[in-house]
């Protein structure tokens, strides 16, 4: 009877060989690339501006919340404009058409709506996991 | 029509390796229903009729010959269109890969083909596996053989193999599941599917969906047929550098103990809890039935599941858009639309996502580990709902409305993230006559529990020896 196709590696891997460097820890990120990325008119977006001491007419940038709040604290669900989907999928290497893009644009919006959730989990010192492998 | 079709690949190889019946006498029978049926079930994409009967002549003369390879020798069966076989088409359901044609076997196939089983063709599927439904736009859709009437869903994305495993066209299968496209199909068409844990089988040579959620593993109607093939292709490949070195047990000489002292967790809310009325009173049954088998049954809640739906998006949109960007960019018209639209969807996923997705990744696993730590097994239905038409979009679950599609995986989604072992088998029908399955979860890398759990059950009840009446 055959059991178990596999046959054994040439040589066996000690934990030590197959361990990878650790992965920068990740930031996180409580902006979407959308916003993040680009200028994105957001009604309710607080910009905060301090003018330098002698100069004229410049300003600098001391805070800005690109996304407005919800009286519930939640994020306010993001209107993504065409043009903005258009750049990113350029980003991406997609030259996709205005209707394509209109096309996909609630379903990109409820994803990214949905992807926000993820930044209300306690992830602080959570290593990034892929799968189980033991050796 | 012949009743070697629904004898089970144990007993098929058993009554060949005692020569009461011929590999050639085996394959003839199924081919001959392939012919008849499959015209309306849209099973298979391709029937390999010649290919098949040459090889059961081969292991029929290997067995005069006095020269058995296993327990499948001579036994046929059918993989989805994505497991690269050498020399006939692989076209992952795609009409992009419709001509592809593989000079190597993914490292699966000739496994079992070592083992002596024979290949009667390739699986209808939905395309490149992007879909639960089990729907191809470009080969047809595979019909659920349980309503003559209505068009009804396979389940995906292996559709073709639940199809063909239920209505007697292959005794088993190999499917692939990235959120519960080996345990949807045979939820919805009342079939026995294996997940394997992750890294358990080799997935060289196989068309990836998502790299870190795919698994591939048997769909065959009864728990001991998924153990003989689990033991036939399970272990170490030197071209998936994910599989475990871990050595493989002989999964079927495990079978047939009792479940006695076993501790199986009832999975509640955001599982069973949240079933259809007739599949919840189903699973609960089935929990009771392993109790009064001396199983001990607990109720247990998994709380961080409900992050599984964003996280295990992010990771299987960002690894699809990665596989497929150049014919998104090349071909885009020639995927099928709803599989389009989801791909395109995917490119907007972020990188910090995607990490974020797999830190995600480890909470849960933990949860199900601790879980699993007080017990033996979980237990939970496979589907919420039974196979709906073509075409249903909604339903109602026990929290509320959702649209069909996250409907179907989200009881299997977790255990793809998560990579523990699972096994769907049928536990009951509908009023309507459809099939409802149960799903049991075990500890990594130990299904010979998991197939232990689901053969006593098959031995306890009588569920998976039903069978359709296909039109």
């Amino acid at each position: 009877m055959i059991v178990g196709g596999g046959g054994t590696p040439a040589r066996n891997l000690t934990r030590h060989e197959v361990q990878r460097p650790r992965p920068p820890h990740v930031a996180a990120m409580s902006t979407p690339p959308a916003c993040a990325a680009l200028r994105i008119v957001v009604p309710m977006a607080v910009v905060r501006l301090r003018h330098e001491v002698g100069s004229f007419g410049s300003a600098m940038i001391v805070s800005a919340t690109a996304m407005a709040f919800h009286s519930s604290g939640m994020l306010a669900p993001m209107e993504i404009p065409v043009e903005t989907l258009r750049r990113l999928a350029r980003l991406g290497g997609f030259a996709w058409t205005d209707a394509e893009l209109e096309a996909i644009r609630p379903g990109v919006q409820r994803l990214l709506e949905t992807l926000e959730r993820l930044e209300t989990l306690p992830l602080d010192g959570v290593e990034p996991t892929t799968q189980y492998r033991l050796l | 029509m012949s009743d070697l079709v629904w004898l089970s690949m144990a007993e098929l190889g058993h009554m060949i390796s005692t020569k009461e019946i011929s590999p050639l006498e085996v394959v003839r029978a199924h081919l001959d229903r392939i012919a008849a049926l499959d015209g309306g079930l849209r099973a298979f994409i391709t029937v390999c009729a010649d290919g098949a009967l040459q090889a059961a002549r081969a292991a029929e003369t290997d067995l005069m010959a006095g020269k058995v390879a296993g327990p499948l020798h001579g036994v046929p069966w059918a993989p989805k269109d994505l497991y690269a076989t050498k020399g006939i088409r692989t076209t992952g359901g795609s009409k992009i890969l419709a001509e592809s044609i593989p000079s190597e076997d993914a490292t699966v196939v000739s496994r079992l083909s070592r083992a002596g089983a024979v290949v009667l063709g390739k699986l209808n599927m939905h395309e490149f596996a992007y879909g639960p439904e089990g729907l191809n736009a470009h080969y047809g859709d595979a019909r659920n053989p349980w309503d003559r009437n209505a068009h009804r869903i396979a389940g995906g994305s292996s559709s073709g193999s639940g199809v063909a495993v239920a209505a007697g066209l292959a005794p088993g299968s190999l499917g692939s599941d990235t959120g519960g496209s080996i345990r949807i199909p045979a939820s919805l068409c009342g079939i026995t599917g294996l997940k394997p844990t992750y890294g358990r089988v080799s997935r060289a040579g196989v068309l990836p969906l998502s790299w870190s959620m795919d698994h591939v593993g048997p769909m065959t109607r009864t728990a001991r047929d998924c153990a003989l093939i689990l033991s036939a292709i399970a272990g170490y490949d030197p071209a998936d550098p994910t599989t475990s070195v871990l050595p493989v047990p002989d999964y079927a000489a495990a079978l047939g103990g009792e479940v006695r002292g076993l501790r199986v967790g009832l999975l509640r809310a955001h599982f069973t809890d949240v079933a259809a009325p007739e599949v919840r009173a189903a699973i609960e049954a089935a929990a009771r039935r392993l109790e009064l088998a001396g199983a001990v049954v607990d109720e247990v809640n998994l709380t961080q599941v409900i992050h599984v739906a964003a996280a295990s998006s992010a990771i299987v949109a960002s690894e699809a858009v990665a596989y497929h960007a150049g014919w998104m960019r090349a071909r885009a018209q020639d995927y099928q639309p709803d599989v389009r639209e989801r791909l395109r969807i995917g490119a907007f996923v972020s990188g910090a996502h995607y990490v974020r997705a797999q830190q995600a990744r480890a909470l849960v696993r933990r949860e199900v580990d601790d879980a699993l730590a007080k017990r033996d097994v979980l237990l939970a239905p496979a589907t919420p709902i039974a196979a709906p038409a073509v075409g249903e979009r909604d339903t109602t679950l026990g929290d509320g409305p959702s649209d069909v599609r996250s409907a179907l995986i989200r009881l299997t989604r977790p255990f793809n993230f998560s990579g523990h072992p699972c096994c769907a088998a049928p536990c009951g029908f509908t009023a309507g006559g459809l099939p409802i399955g149960l799903q049991v979860v075990g500890r990594p890398f130990d299904e010979a529990t998991v197939l232990r759990v689901v053969d006593a059950y098959q031995r306890l009840t009588d569920w998976h020896t039903r069978r359709p009446e296909p039109a």
